[in-house]
């Protein structure tokens, strides 16, 4: 049996199977694009914007809306526009009118569901392992590289809120970008990747020589 | 709805237990890639790419999967974001494999992840003149 099996980290090519595999599989099942930061900001902020949105659509008076947006067609398409797709809506029982309607937001729950479940697997992972262990450090490496002790927490820290505050700048982190994105050579997220990977592969550098 | 969470829970269980399999969840590993020591995680997320797009592809209709449009955010989000990843080890799914592998000082990096992302919309929508954008599911 090979040593990945319950031992040594997984080969590159298991990993990369497991990850195409994973993304596909998410859009397949669920017809949702894999994407953790997303999942973050979704069960973090107080209010999200399409909530919001939503919330001001509920809210209006559903006859001054019908107007606000007949107005607003008019203005856009003149009345002929009006008057044909009136005919059209006569011409057309109601009910295959409706097209597939975009996928609607999960709740927040379901959101701190799924990152505390990446936490829940995280822990398993590691028992399977068998390198399950109760640890004040990220290791000898990265006590080395940030000086250890309280200093490399307050490290931690920080380098947290410029996760945070980056990947919801750039909207998408390793796996909105990196592999929902860039497998489809969305522009964005090519963009966003290489900077972020450029970035990380200078800084780990900085710090190799900083530490020295 | 409990459908729904029980899906969810079988996919973040699977992606962190992989996740850490994979080794995404050790800084040393991390720090390997980073410094071109090791290739292996190089290499299993350019493949994992590569697969993805194959599966893409091959599996689903691409004209039905949206496709954001360029977010001027991309690159000093990526600096910020890739600064961040060398010093903690973690992007925002291994933050949480590190916890769950026992390591308690990615509380630390989660406190300020959480702060980063808490802060964001507000100092967003009071600086920055275009609209936020975001991966969510």
């Amino acid at each position: 049996m090979p040593s990945w099996v319950f031992h040594d980290y997984w080969p590159w090519w298991l990993g990369a199977i497991f990850f195409g595999g994973f993304v596909v599989g998410i859009w397949l099942l669920e017809r949702r694009l894999l994407g953790v930061s997303g999942s973050y900001a979704a069960a973090i902020e107080l209010t999200r914007q399409e909530d919001e949105a939503a919330r001001r659509l509920d809210e209006a008076d559903p006859q001054a809306l019908d107007e606000a947006l007949l107005r607003a067609t008019l203005e856009a398409f003149g009345p002929e526009a009006v008057a044909e797709f009136e005919k059209e809506m006569a011409a057309t029982p109601s009910d295959t009118a409706a097209v597939a309607a975009p996928r609607k937001l999960l709740p927040r729950s379901v959101h701190v569901t799924f990152l505390v479940m990446l936490a829940v697997g995280g822990a398993i992972g590691a028992l399977a392992q068998g390198t399950w262990q109760l640890r004040f450090d990220l290791g000898v490496v990265h006590e080395a590289l940030t000086g250890g002790g309280v200093t490399s927490l307050l490290v931690l820290g920080f380098g947290g809120v410029l996760v945070g505050l980056g990947t919801r700048m750039a909207g998408g982190c390793t796996s909105g970008h990196g592999l929902s994105g860039c497998s489809r050579l969305v522009p964005t997220s090519l963009v966003s990747t290489g900077t972020f990977f450029g970035t990380a592969i200078a800084t780990s550098f900085l710090l190799e020589v900083l530490a020295r | 709805m409990i459908g729904l969470h029980l899906r969810f829970a079988i996919y973040g269980l699977v992606f962190g237990f992989a996740l850490s399999r994979i080794g995404f969840g050790d800084f040393a590993e991390v720090h390997k890639m980073f410094v071109f020591e090791d290739l292996r995680l190089f290499l299993t997320f350019a493949g994992g790419v590569a697969v993805s797009m194959i599966g893409f592809i091959t599996l689903a209709k691409l004209s039905q999967i949206p496709r954001r449009r360029f977010n001027p955010g991309s690159v000093v989000g990526g600096v910020l974001f890739g600064a961040g990843w060398a010093v903690t080890g973690a992007c925002p799914s291994i933050v949480l494999v590190q916890l769950g592998q026992g390591h308690v000082s990615a509380l630390a990096t989660l406190a300020g992840v959480i702060i980063g992302v808490a802060l964001y919309r507000p100092l967003h929508q009071r600086y920055l003149p275009w609209e936020l954008d975001s991966c969510s599911m």
